[in-house]
């Protein structure tokens, strides 16, 4: 049957095999609306990317990531150097406390299971839901109004927006794990703990670290948490997370909302800047992810 | 049963006792088993003895349990959620499903070699062939050079000229029947006296398969070996013994009918239903 349909010969008719005009009709028509609908999504996103490029390019220079803002902000001339630092500092204190603790619930949830696995697990879809600024509302509450706004604060907000997604990644790729992985490792007489220690999380851990550099990415561009929490400080670099601290998406969220130019200029430096380090982060996931994924066997 | 020594082999405490003529001791002895996943028994009632310096062909159509009851013989049944064992398996006069048996221990003097060849795909050949020593407990590290065992074993396993060149290489980097070589030698360096192979060949072209034969009819000497294979000419070339399971009907749980020397049991079995099997009525 598959030969005849090969050999046909164009024109012949075959009567079952060729669809009907309206179906072909139908096929074209169904293939060019979703050709629009993908092109206008794209076309959103790439308007987005190069108006920001656009307003971005104007003002950025190697000033911009070597200088913090001027005195007077109505002032053109520096940058957001100490933005910059304190995002890399808030979000890595950040990185440190939700990591573990999410792989570690990861764990739990998958290779345990358990009536607190699964509540652990509920518990995170709920806070993947949580709007970031009631997650920064909480960590003032509880934080800053015993210990005033800091970096730290801010690490901690962040850490548990971070924690969910990681938890989530960990246990989707841990996951995917193959049983027969697990069962090779314990019919060597390897306790279960070992096993998942040295063969499931090595074997999950390009996703994983994929999984985290996504979640730190998403971290890098919070804003709201850290309004309430590490709150800013437009002058000066801060390098103590005791202290109060900048970030690069807090100078943009001020330096966007006051009324001037040159303000709003090294807002759209900045968001471009937010936008290129969240970009390097997303593109060393893929390369990562890329270079060991899981083989199965 | 009498070449056992008193001392208990799964304690681990003490090494294995092997026998003057270099034949190893790992005699199993399968007592009323009946093992069921999610209540629902997968076997029953099965009794079976295997000696060690011998090989095991457990044979039966698909579905007739001869999996479950090998995964029986290391205790890998429990794993799965839900399953559970009546009945015993002594493992030279230990039940390993007594109170107070850790099965991780007793796993450690059973290998066992699966169906599709399954290395370790985030490490090395040798990394491999020492999962097992390193995982373990350090005790039964100590005093044994890693790279001594990983030869020896390779050696076994009958691999190691083909990798000693590339011990460093990615274990999944080798072929389906080196893979499975592979994973006999990570079976072998833990020293176990008993080895289980389900299906070891049915992933493998018939070169592979014809090594990894002649491999068991090697390792016969120095272990115990428990063989599950749906080919019966496979089971009537490698081993000994050959034990006949089947199921009374679809989903019922499946029962061992008989066990006998293999070129009996091929030439004349006992049971109408092993007849049936063997000269391919049902199947």
């Amino acid at each position: 049957m598959a030969t005849s349909m090969l050999r046909r010969h164009p024109g012949q008719q075959q009567p079952g095999y060729s669809p009907s005009a309206a179906r072909r009709t139908r096929d074209r028509v169904m293939t060019i609306v979703l050709a629009v609908v993908v092109a206008i999504a794209v076309a959103v996103l790439v308007w987005v990317l190069a108006y920001v490029a656009a307003q971005g390019f104007k003002y950025l220079s190697p000033a911009f990531f070597t200088h913090t803002p001027p005195g007077n902000p109505a002032s053109y001339g520096g940058g957001y150097a100490n933005g910059i630092v304190g995002s890399l500092i808030i979000v890595g204190i950040a990185a440190l406390i939700s990591v573990p603790v999410g792989i570690a619930a990861a764990v739990a949830i998958i290779e345990y299971g358990g009536r607190l696995a699964a509540a652990a697990s509920f518990i995170t879809d709920v806070l993947v839901g949580v709007p970031t600024i009631v997650t920064g509302a909480f960590i003032y509450a509880l934080w800053v109004i015993h210990f005033g706004f800091s970096g730290l604060a801010g690490s901690i907000a962040l850490a548990l927006v971070m924690l969910p997604l990681v938890i989530r990644a960990t246990a989707e790729m841990l996951r995917l794990v193959p049983v027969h992985l697990r069962e090779a490792s314990a019919a060597l007489g390897v306790s279960r703990a070992r096993t998942i220690v040295s063969v499931v999380l090595p074997t999950a851990s390009s996703g994983i670290i994929t999984g985290v550099f996504l979640a730190v990415a998403r971290a890098m561009g919070e804003t709201a948490p850290l309004l309430l929490t590490a709150l800013g400080d437009q002058q000066f670099m801060q390098v103590h997370p005791t202290q109060r601290m900048s970030t690069l998406s807090l100078q943009i969220f001020t330096d966007a909302i006051s009324g001037f130019q040159a303000a709003q200029a090294r807002a759209w430096a900045g968001a471009l800047t937010l936008i290129i380090i969240v970009s390097l982060f997303a593109i060393s996931a893929r390369l990562i992810s890329r270079r060991a994924t899981i083989t199965r066997s | 049963m009498a070449l056992a020594e008193p001392a208990d082999p799964i304690s681990g405490t003490t090494e294995p006792a092997r026998m003057p003529g270099g034949n190893a001791v790992g005699r199993i002895e399968v007592t009323d088993l009946t093992a069921a996943y999610r209540g629902r028994p997968a076997i029953t009632g099965v009794n079976l003895a295997m000696e060690p310096g011998k090989v095991t062909a457990l044979i039966g159509p698909s579905g007739c349990g001869k999996s479950t009851l090998l995964r029986c013989l290391n205790g890998l049944h429990l794993i799965v959620p839900g399953a559970s064992v009546t009945g015993t398996v002594h493992l030279d006069g230990t039940n390993i499903y007594d109170r107070g048996v850790d099965l991780v221990q007793v796993r450690r003097h059973v290998g066992m070699v699966f169906q599709r060849p399954n290395p370790f795909p985030t490490m090395s050949i040798a990394d491999n062939v020492a999962a097992g020593l390193k995982f373990g407990p350090r005790s039964e590290r100590r005093g044994r050079k890693l790279h001594e065992v990983i030869e020896r074993s390779l050696l076994q396993a009958g691999l190691w000229e083909e990798v000693k060149d590339r011990l460093g290489k990615p274990g999944a980097g080798l072929s389906g029947g080196q893979q499975q070589r592979l994973c006999i030698a990570r079976s072998l360096a833990v020293e176990p006296q008993i080895l289980l192979m389900d299906e070891p060949c049915s992933a493998l072209d018939p070169v592979s398969t014809e090594v990894i034969e002649g491999l068991i009819g090697a390792l016969k000497h120095d272990y115990t070996v428990v063989i599950v294979t749906h080919n019966m000419q496979q089971a009537a070339r490698v081993s000994d013994v050959t034990a006949f399971m089947t199921v009374s009907s679809p989903g019922a749980p499946g029962q061992l009918v008989e066990a006998a020397n293999t070129q009996e049991l091929f030439s004349q079995p006992a049971e109408q239903a092993t007849m049936d099997y063997i000269s391919g009525k049902i199947g």
